[in-house]
Parts: C-alpha cells; sequence; structure tokens
C-alpha cells in the first residue's frame, strides 16, 4: 500500500550559540514513520516539551529541512519536486497551532483570511463561487454566517480553532498537523473542538497528525499512535495496543501516572524513575547518541542500554517498540 | 422593571463605547495635533515667501542691521537679508532637506529589516554587523568629516549624507518587530496559504506594524533634521541657499548674540522647537495607537 | 451560611472586585470553605472563575486594581484581613505559603538554590545553621525525587519541573501549617506532575500540612485531594467530599466538567459546554451559570434569584434550584 506521507530517517540538529561556542542539540533523531493512503487516520504525536513532536510538526510541514534522511508526499521527495508540485504539497498539508490569539492576522476579517488560500490556490472559479464554499464550510464546522464579518478580537480561542479547521475542509487539504490545538482552551470547551476534528476525519476524509502532551485528549481521535523522547521514536502502533498494553518503560510510567478521574481508584505506589542526568533538558547530545535516550531514568536499564541504540522491535502487527528489554 | 433593566443597560453600553473611541481619539489628538502644528508652520511659510517682497538669499539686497520695523518684521542681517524672508524660506528648505533624507533613510531602514529579518542566514548576519557598525560610529564627526571633503554640496547631496547615518537605529528597531512578528502563528498559515516572501511582508506584516512604522518615521526625520542643523550651523550646508540651520550659522559668524540682535538667533530657533516639537506629537500619538498599554487601557 | 466547624483556615462571603473605567468586575462575589488541619482541599473552575484571585486575596497578595469588597479570613484565631502588615508579614512563609501560578519563574535567577533557601529563612529571622538547613532541604528534596547537586545550580540550569519542585522545596522548609498550590502543575510533563502530587499527599500524611489545591484539571483533584470545591464565575457551586461529588455530581456545571474530560480506556462521548463565561462586571441576575445550563427553561426561577450553597447531604452542598 503506498503513503501520501512518509518520513524516512529523519535527523534533525539544531546547532545554537554564536559565532564561536557551538553547541548541537538533536531534536530529531533517526524518526521515520508513514500515513497510509486511501484511509483517512489520524496519528497520535505525543511526548513532553523537548521530546522533537513539536520539530517534527515544523518538518512535515516543510517549515524546516532535515539535517539527514527524506520526507515524501505522494511517493515524491518534498525538497526535490517541481514548483508546481510543492504548491500542490503546500494545499494539501495545512496546520492549526497551539495558540489560537496569534493564528488570525488581527488586521483582517474572518472571510478575507479565509478567500485567501482559495485565491492563492484558484479553487474557486469566481468570487460567488468562493463565498458560496466559505458559507457552506463555515455551518459544515458548526460557526453560525455572521462570524464571517467579524475582526478576530471580537472571537474566542475556540471559535478560532474552527475557523482554522474550517481552512483545511475549504481548500480540500489531506492533512492537518495539530500541533495542541486544544491545550490553551478551557476543559469544557474543548470536547467541541475534538469532535469537530473526529467529524472531519470521519466524514471529510482528512487525516491528522496529532501532536500533543496529553494522551488523553487524542484518546478521543487517535487511531494510531507514536510516543517520542528526546527526539527518538520509542514506541509506536494502533492507539488501542499502545495504550493498553505499554512496553516501553517510559511509556509505561507515562500512562501509569495519567490521573484518572476517579477517587476510588488513585495510584497506588510511587513511580519507578530515577533522576536522570538533567531531567529533559537535551544538552550536548551529540555525546550521547549511541545509547538509548532512556537509559539514564530507567529503572530496568541494562548494561548494554548505554552502550548502543535499540533497535526496533515488532511486538505485534501494529505495535513497535525500541527497547533492548524486547531484543 | 425588565424595562428599565434593559434601558439602563443601554445607557451603560453608549457610555462605554464614547469612553472606548475617545481612547483612541486621544491617540488620534496627537497625530492631529502634531500634523496640525507641522501643516500650520508649512502654511505660514509659503504664505510668507508669498508676502514678503525681499529675496532671502541675495546680498546686500537690503540695508544691512536693521532692527525690526513695519517693513522688516524681523529686520536684517548684516549681509543686507532681510530676515523674516530668512525665516520663511529657510523653514521650507530645512523641511526639504530633512522629509528627503528621512524618507531615503527609512526606505533604507525598511529594506534592511525586512529583508535581513524575515530570511534570516548570511544576509541577515550581514546586513546587522552593517547597521550595528554604523549605529555605533560617532555619527556628526563623520558626517563633519564627509561633508567638509565633499567640494559641492548641494541640497540632495546634503540628504544623502544624512540618511546615510539615519537609517541605523530604526534599522536595528524594525527589525527587532520582523523578527517577533515572524513567529506568529498566521505568518506560518499564509505560507501554507501559497503566498511568498514578498507578499506575506507586503499584506501580513506591515499592515500589522503600521502605527510602529509611523512612528519610526517620524524620529527618522527628527535625526534627519538635527543632524542636518548641526552640519549647517558648523557651516558645512549646501552653499548659496539659506535654511534655519544656516541662519544660525550666520548669526554666529556676526556675534549676533553678543551683540543682542535677538530678532536673528531667535526666530529660526523657535521655529526648529517647533518643528521638533509638531514632530513629536505626531509619533507619540502613532505610539499610544500602536502601544495600547499607553492608551491606559 | 453554616459549614464546617472552624479548622484550621475559614473563609467567609470573602468579596475581592477589579476596579475598572465601568463597573467593577466581581471576580470573587460572596465564597466560603473551610479546611481542617490535615486535609487537601481541591478548588477547582476554568479560566476566569476567580480561583487564582481568591488564593491570593487569603494571604491579602493582592494588588490594585483588585480589592477587597468583604468578607473575613480566619486563621485559628486571627482574621487576616484585619490584622496588621506586620503580623500577617510573620504568619506568610511560616504558617501559610502559597506557591503562585507559573511559579517556576518566581525563582531569583541570579541566587544558587541553597542560597535562596537560607534567604527565606533569615527573613523569617529563625536561627538555622547551615547543617539544619541542608538537613531540612535533603529531607524535602527525597520526596520530592530532587537531585542533590540542585542545591549548588542556578535555576537557569535546572529543567522547568525541577524548577518547579524546587519552589515546592522552598514553600515546604519551614513547615507550615497551610499551603495554597495555585496550578502547581500545570506547566510540568505528567511524570513531574505525579511527584509534585505524591509529594503533597506525604506531607499532608507525615506532617499534618493543610493544602488547598487549585486547579483546572478536575483529574488531580481526584487523586489527592479530601474535599472540593467547583467555582464558576466568582461562585461557589458545588463543594464537598471528593468521592460523593465524583460519584454523584449534583451541579450541572460540575457534571459538564466531569463528562468533558476524556479518560483512557472509556469509549464514550465527549460533552462540553456551548457559550462562554459570564461578563462579571454586569453578571446575570439569579444563577451565573443559567445561561450555559443545559437545564434551564425560560420561566425560571433560575433566571431571577441566585441560588444559595446549601447541604444536600453530608459533606455535600450545591447551589442550585433543583436541589432546594
Amino acid at each position: 500500500m503506498s503513503e501520501i506521507l512518509k518520513l524516512n530517517n529523519v535527523t534533525k540538529i539544531f546547532s545554537l550559540g554564536g559565532l564561536l561556542k557551538k553547541r548541537r542539540v538533536i531534536a530529531v533523531d533517526n524518526v521515520s514513520f508513514s500515513i497510509p493512503k486511501g484511509k483517512p487516520t489520524t496519528i497520535a504525536l505525543v511526548g513532553e516539551s523537548g521530546s522533537g513532536k513539536t520539530t517534527v510538526g515544523r518538518l512535515v510541514l516543510g517549515f524546516i529541512k532535515p539535517t539527514s534522511g527524506k520526507i515524501f508526499w505522494e511517493n515524491k521527495d518534498i525538497y526535490k519536486m517541481k514548483r508546481s508540485e510543492w504548491k500542490l504539497y503546500r494545499r494539501n498539508v495545512q496546520a492549526v497551532f497551539q495558540d489560537p490569539y496569534e493564528s488570525l492576522d488581527p488586521r483582517y476579517k474572518v472571510i478575507d483570511t479565509l478567500m485567501e488560500p482559495l485565491k492563492k490556490f484558484k479553487i474557486a472559479n469566481s468570487r460567488s463561487e468562493s463565498l458560496k464554499m466559505i458559507s457552506e464550510t463555515i455551518e459544515a464546522v458548526g460557526l453560525r454566517h455572521e462570524i464571517l464579518d467579524k475582526y478576530p478580537h471580537q472571537i474566542s480561542g475556540g471559535e478560532k480553532q474552527r475557523i482554522l479547521l474550517s481552512r483545511a475542509l475549504l481548500i480540500n487539504a489531506k492533512l492537518v498537523v495539530a500541533d495542541e490545538p486544544v491545550s490553551m482552551i478551557d476543559a469544557s470547551l474543548r470536547a467541541s473542538i475534538l469532535n469537530l476534528m473526529k467529524d472531519m476525519n470521519k466524514n471529510f476524509g482528512l487525516s491528522f497528525l496529532y501532536i500533543t502532551h496529553d494522551i488523553s485528549t487524542a484518546y478521543i481521535l487517535a487511531d494510531s499512535i507514536i510516543v517520542m523522547y528526546l527526539g527518538s521514536i520509542v514506541e509506536s502502533g494502533s492507539f488501542e495496543k499502545v495504550v493498553s498494553n505499554p512496553r516501553h518503560p517510559y511509556v509505561k510510567v507515562i500512562i501509569d501516572s495519567i490521573p484518572l478521574p476517579d477517587p476510588k481508584r488513585r495510584w497506588k505506589s510511587a513511580i519507578k524513575l530515577r533522576e536522570g542526568e538533567g531531567g529533559l533538558t537535551p544538552k550536548d547530545m551529540m555525546k550521547f547518541r549511541l545509547r538509548c535516550k532512556f537509559c539514564d531514568r530507567c529503572a530496568e536499564a541494562k548494561e548494554v542500554c548505554w552502550e548502543k541504540t535499540p533497535p526496533i522491535i515488532e511486538i505485534d502487527k501494529d505495535h513497535k517498540v525500541s527497547c533492548f528489554l524486547y531484543a | 422593571m425588565i424595562n428599565k433593566n434593559s434601558h439602563l443597560k443601554r445607557l451603560l453600553v453608549k457610555a462605554a463605547l464614547i469612553k472606548n473611541t475617545l481612547l483612541v481619539v486621544k491617540g488620534n489628538l496627537y497625530i492631529f495635533s502634531g500634523l496640525c502644528l507641522l501643516v500650520c508652520i508649512i502654511l505660514f511659510a509659503v504664505l510668507g515667501m508669498y508676502i514678503i517682497p525681499f529675496d532671502p538669499v541675495k546680498i546686500g539686497s537690503v540695508p544691512m542691521d536693521l532692527p525690526p520695523s513695519s517693513k522688516h518684521l524681523l529686520g536684517t542681517d548684516s549681509l543686507g537679508r532681510d530676515l523674516f524672508a530668512q525665516l520663511c524660506f529657510g523653514t521650507l528648505t530645512s523641511l526639504q532637506i530633512g522629509f528627503l533624507a528621512g524618507i531615503i533613510g527609512f526606505l533604507i531602514a525598511l529594506m534592511v529589516a525586512f529583508f535581513g529579518g524575515y530570511h534570516g542566514g548570511k544576509l541577515d548576519g550581514i546586513l546587522t554587523i552593517l547597521t550595528e557598525v554604523f549605529l555605533t560610529t560617532p555619527t556628526l564627526i563623520i558626517l563633519i568629516i564627509i561633508a567638509a571633503v565633499v567640494e559641492r554640496i548641494e541640497i540632495p547631496t546634503m540628504a544623502l549624507i544624512i540618511a546615510a547615518f539615519a537609517w541605523a537605529w530604526p534599522a536595528k528597531t524594525m527589525r527587532a518587530q520582523v523578527l517577533s512578528l515572524k513567529e506568529k502563528g498566521f505568518i506560518y498559515l499564509s505560507r501554507l496559504s501559497g503566498l511568498n516572501s514578498l507578499e506575506i511582508i507586503m499584506k501580513h506584516m506591515i499592515p500589522n506594524i503600521l502605527p510602529f512604522l509611523g512612528s519610526y518615521f517620524a524620529v527618522v526625520v527628527s535625526a534627519a533634521m538635527i543632524s542636518e542643523v548641526g552640519l549647517e550651523v558648523l557651516g558645512l550646508g549646501p552653499r548659496h541657499t539659506i535654511t534655519l540651520g544656516i541662519m544660525l550659522y550666520w548669526a554666529m559668524m556676526h556675534a549676533a548674540v553678543t551683540r543682542n540682535l535677538i530678532w536673528w538667533w531667535l526666530p529660526p530657533c523657535i521655529m526648529l522647537f517647533l518643528i521638533f516639537f509638531s514632530l513629536f506629537l505626531f509619533q507619540r500619538g502613532l505610539d499610544v495607537i500602536a502601544n495600547p498599554r499607553l492608551r491606559g487601557e | 451560611m453554616s459549614l464546617e466547624e472552624p479548622g484550621l483556615l475559614k473563609v467567609e462571603d470573602l468579596r475581592v472586585y477589579y476596579k475598572t473605567r465601568s463597573n467593577p468586575v466581581r471576580a470573587v462575589d460572596g465564597v466560603s470553605f473551610s479546611i481542617k488541619q490535615g486535609e487537601i482541599l481541591g478548588i477547582v473552575g476554568e479560566s476566569g472563575c476567580g480561583k487564582s484571585t481568591l488564593a491570593n486575596a487569603v494571604l491579602r497578595l493582592i494588588e490594585p486594581p483588585a480589592y477587597i469588597n468583604g468578607g473575613q479570613v480566619f486563621f485559628k484565631d486571627l482574621n487576616l484581613l484585619n490584622i496588621d502588615e506586620e503580623k500577617l508579614n510573620k504568619i506568610r512563609w511560616k504558617e501559610i505559603s502559597l506557591i503562585p501560578q507559573s511559579a517556576m519563574n518566581a525563582l531569583n535567577p541570579v541566587m544558587k538554590i541553597y542560597h535562596q533557601i537560607k534567604e527565606v529563612i533569615t527573613d523569617k529571622k529563625i536561627k538555622f545553621s547551615d547543617k539544619e538547613i541542608k538537613e531540612k532541604s535533603e529531607e524535602i528534596m527525597k520526596r520530592l525525587m530532587l537531585p542533590s547537586y540542585i542545591l549548588n545550580a542556578y535555576p537557569c540550569q535546572l529543567s522547568g519541573g525541577m524548577r518547579q519542585r524546587a519552589l515546592l522545596l522552598l514553600s515546604f522548609i519551614l513547615n507550615p501549617n497551610l499551603v495554597i498550590a495555585d496550578e502547581p502543575t500545570s506547566a510540568v510533563d505528567v511524570v513531574t506532575q505525579r511527584k509534585i502530587l505524591e509529594f503533597l499527599d506525604m506531607q499532608r500524611k507525615d506532617f499534618g500540612t493543610s493544602i488547598i489545591l487549585i486547579t483546572h484539571d478536575i483529574a488531580i483533584v481526584a487523586e489527592v485531594a479530601d474535599r472540593i470545591m467547583v467555582m464558576y464565575a466568582g461562585k461557589t457551586l458545588e463543594m464537598g467530599d471528593v468521592t460523593k461529588i465524583f460519584e454523584n455530581p449534583l451541579h450541572p456545571y460540575t457534571k459538564t466538567l466531569m463528562e468533558s474530560i476524556p479518560i483512557l480506556g472509556v469509549k464514550r462521548e465527549v460533552i462540553g459546554l456551548s457559550g462562554l463565561p459570564p461578563d462579571l462586571r454586569n453578571p446575570p441576575t439569579g444563577c451565573r451559570f443559567n445561561p450555559r445550563c443545559r437545564y434551564s427553561r425560560s420561566t425560571d426561577i433560575c433566571k431571577l434569584k441566585e441560588p444559595e450553597l446549601r447541604y444536600v447531604e453530608n459533606n455535600h452542598l450545591v447551589a442550585c434550584h433543583m436541589y432546594s
């Protein structure tokens, strides 16, 4: 089966510091995954801050170039595309960002913001056709027509996120990279946005790359999950399988630490985690590349974990782990 | 009872709206008064030129060292020229040079800030170093050297020389604005809408920092005028013409202060002050619009 | 209004408003609660409900344009709102400490952690020797799972989660009777969050410290709190024993909060609210939640009269006309 999006051994190294002292940070280390064609999927990309998940999002959106490795869209290397192919790629891969307040140009009304991509991608043939398309899409995301005439400061955060989602529908995108779309929105208002995304996935055929640190919200939408730690993928597969039966020690700790809203089922014992060499801040990681990134905090680490990069092991049809415990 | 409540509510809302508009007008009041003052100054000078028949530049066109009278409203200078005519003509010429230099400098700063700030990379690195160099060089000294070396200084040359040093500060400040604006979500989304860099800069960046740009422009013009006056007072201005600075130069040359010829040196000083003040008001008004915190919110 | 017997802290009808050009914003509008020694009270609410304002007001740490418009705060036998600043200062940090929101940025960036601890202690004119300070710190650090090297580190050298825990260390070093923690885990990862919550639980068990845990995340309240208080638009909507409220949420808002959390392993529809919280300069007459309440009907007492907080059963109060 072919894929619409494929990342092949993608690595991104940032060089920080001025002209003299350079410090290199491996934000993304040898990451590979793909989104299958034909069946619209939602992949949850989960990790803490510093895990590299946001960088993966920006790589997929083509905002930064990988240091090594390739990114394929519809089987074409995006950095070897012709101009027309690149334009199509830009149209098909859209985004929703974390901060709704900075996602809309405050100087333009909603309708102008939505007209812009329509005009640029030459999707509608006339202004009246554009207006019709916009009107239908706004309804589809559950907003009223009055909102088209408003300025961003006159509408709420939740409505702004819906407008961004409607944008993706409007131009017929195939993939939406959603980077923490609901983390700045109150809990009681999140449900409507998450349900909308689920609706767009099932009924409008859009795939989502849902980037978050909160696995619980991903649960509503995601079919599969990829867990990242300090730039590497530690476990991936079908959401149900990974979450109900996590294998990687880090993933086990994460899932166990999610607070359950049930006072009768509280955490029984303290978590088993060692304090590492600097918490989760990736320091000069080039030195520590040839070992499992989790080894300094893992309660079950063996000697080999400190010396080699763990292999990717297939536990099940759609369940992979990168850990020496299963080698 | 419900009617009374809603009536009260409407009044409250109206009051709030009026208060809100007053706040924006307060910003605009600065701009408005600044512009008004500047326009008045220009009108005054133009009218003056029209009414007064004397030549401000030609030496010996009238008797020397006359105190103010009904014929010569500000008297005459030691070279035989009517001072009121000089004031009017000089104001216009000073403004001409100042604005010309300001516009050139501002355009340079705009290009440096946007192309460097938006694209980043090596180009940005080089432009930043260039900006820093121009910022830290002692401007007046260099200007003096250049002005002393260049043989014939006419108005355009003078404007260019001044502009060469006026662009650095706004370039640096605008670049900072561009850098922070670049990271906003809607800029990234415009890239995903298929816009190229120029379109993004013109459609999304500039409109969002327009009040800042206006404010910086006023600052550049002020800075240009200060440099201009500085050079002219030292005698390094354009030859064979009259500006406010050159008036002061001649006044100093002929010891107008010691001789208590207050009608010679004071009017240009007042005029210069008024010009700077109007620019300040204009700039302050734009600041208030650009920065809501100054609005008192 | 009769509540629990006064224990450690008793807040009665506290009102904190913010001055504006028009009407004042009624951020906290008549909130009452109490907390005993050795109890964890979770105050739950979303943005704008007034919980942070409440936390700051208890220790009189609010600044203009906020002002206290009424109410009492009794700590042991003192009315904190009446005593003079000097006396209140003696109580702050020693007997009641407050961990503000985004506390990880509240550490002094140019002092090592150890020196900041020392400063806190000497400021209260307590004479501990260096050895004693180290011992006490290490004891708490062990509970927080902080490595020993942080004492000698500057805040910028530590990760966000470590800084948050370092601030907890500072707040607990003088073993106060009551700690008010305002969103102590909102900016940290889920593992650090668990460590912090487990630490709070341990302090309560071993030292009898009372903790007011303020959060928007109802799930963490379920993990550690004994009682919870649900706030909305400056008012208390429901309060009581945590198990009772989770098993049987009575107020429509509480019900919605419970239903809006996705739970791993439980396949269900997540429901939310529509609309926005009211403008507290002109709060709606009657019940403040009424405009968004799913049980609201057109001719209703809910629109006319504000419901009072009343006992429904032992250790369970609700402010809702459906239960009066």
